[in-house]
């Protein structure tokens, strides 16, 4: 059974950018470079945020989950980025609603991971009060074995 | 007791798997027993008549035969309790 990988050069922490599309287009890049996702990837990616936008809150904090079709997937991933300044993603429970997103996390997902229901751990960790405030404070790699120990990831 | 939920969202596989463990589970300890298949919102017109229920992770605007419930509340946790309680309430009828 595949696992998920969380690679160390796609975490990202104080990264500065304009607005998420330069956000993800950093986070796909570091993925395609390392042969985790297909070239087209970055495209799909960016239609499905417009129509299936991908932004939430938890206690306060702007987080984002962008993921999109399977099919561009070589090897399962995830890529995660802490922004230095939030930028705008509009919000999954309500599109005409924006959100000031602060820590991306990218899920470079197939059907081969679905088992590992990742997302749900992911969902479990930024819940508990205080872990997302913790994870803007992290260097980026106590933020990367941080991960690495809290979710079922290599 | 036995029942069919299709579970969408618009990969097909993220939301949509979250969603399906914690429903499927809270059904069985209410007594139902579910059968389950995982859909891309654009399947759902396809998927229309097939199961008691439809729960999404995303606004839905096709009008559907089959009840529609979207399920966000339990990505957000915000009114995840009622939200199950309404699923038990709609498939128990």
């Amino acid at each position: 059974m595949s696992k998920i990988i969380i690679p160390e050069k796609s975490v990202f922490t104080d990264l500065e950018v304009s607005n998420k599309e330069e956000a993800l287009r950093i986070l796909a890049d570091s993925l395609l470079e390392q042969g985790f996702i297909h070239d087209n990837f970055y495209k799909s990616l960016i239609n499905r945020e417009k129509n299936f936008p991908t932004g939430l809150e938890f206690h306060g904090i702007g987080i984002a989950i962008p993921h999109t079709d399977p099919k561009y997937i070589k090897k399962d991933s995830i890529a995660v980025a802490v922004l230095n300044k939030p930028v705008i993603f509009q919000d999954m429970v309500d599109k005409s609603n924006s959100i000031n997103v602060k820590i991306i996390f990218l899920l470079g997902l197939s059907e081969s991971t679905k088992h590992l229901n990742i997302l749900k751990q992911i969902i479990d960790l930024i819940q508990v009060k205080g872990a997302l405030e913790e994870m803007l404070t992290m260097s980026k790699s106590h933020l990367y074995s941080y991960l690495v120990e809290k979710l079922s990831v290599e | 007791m036995k029942k069919r939920i299709v579970f969408a969202c618009s990969s097909g596989i993220a939301t949509s798997t979250v969603v399906a463990e914690k429903v499927v589970d809270y059904c069985k300890n209410h007594g139902i027993d579910v059968e389950y298949q995982q859909a891309i919102i654009g399947e759902l017109p396809a998927l229309d008549n097939s199961a008691d229920l439809i729960v999404v992770t995303s606004q839905v605007e096709t009008k559907l035969n089959t009840p529609i419930i979207n399920a966000l509340p339990i990505i957000t946790g915000i009114g995840e309790q009622e939200l199950l309680d309404n699923i038990i309430k709609l498939l128990k009828g």
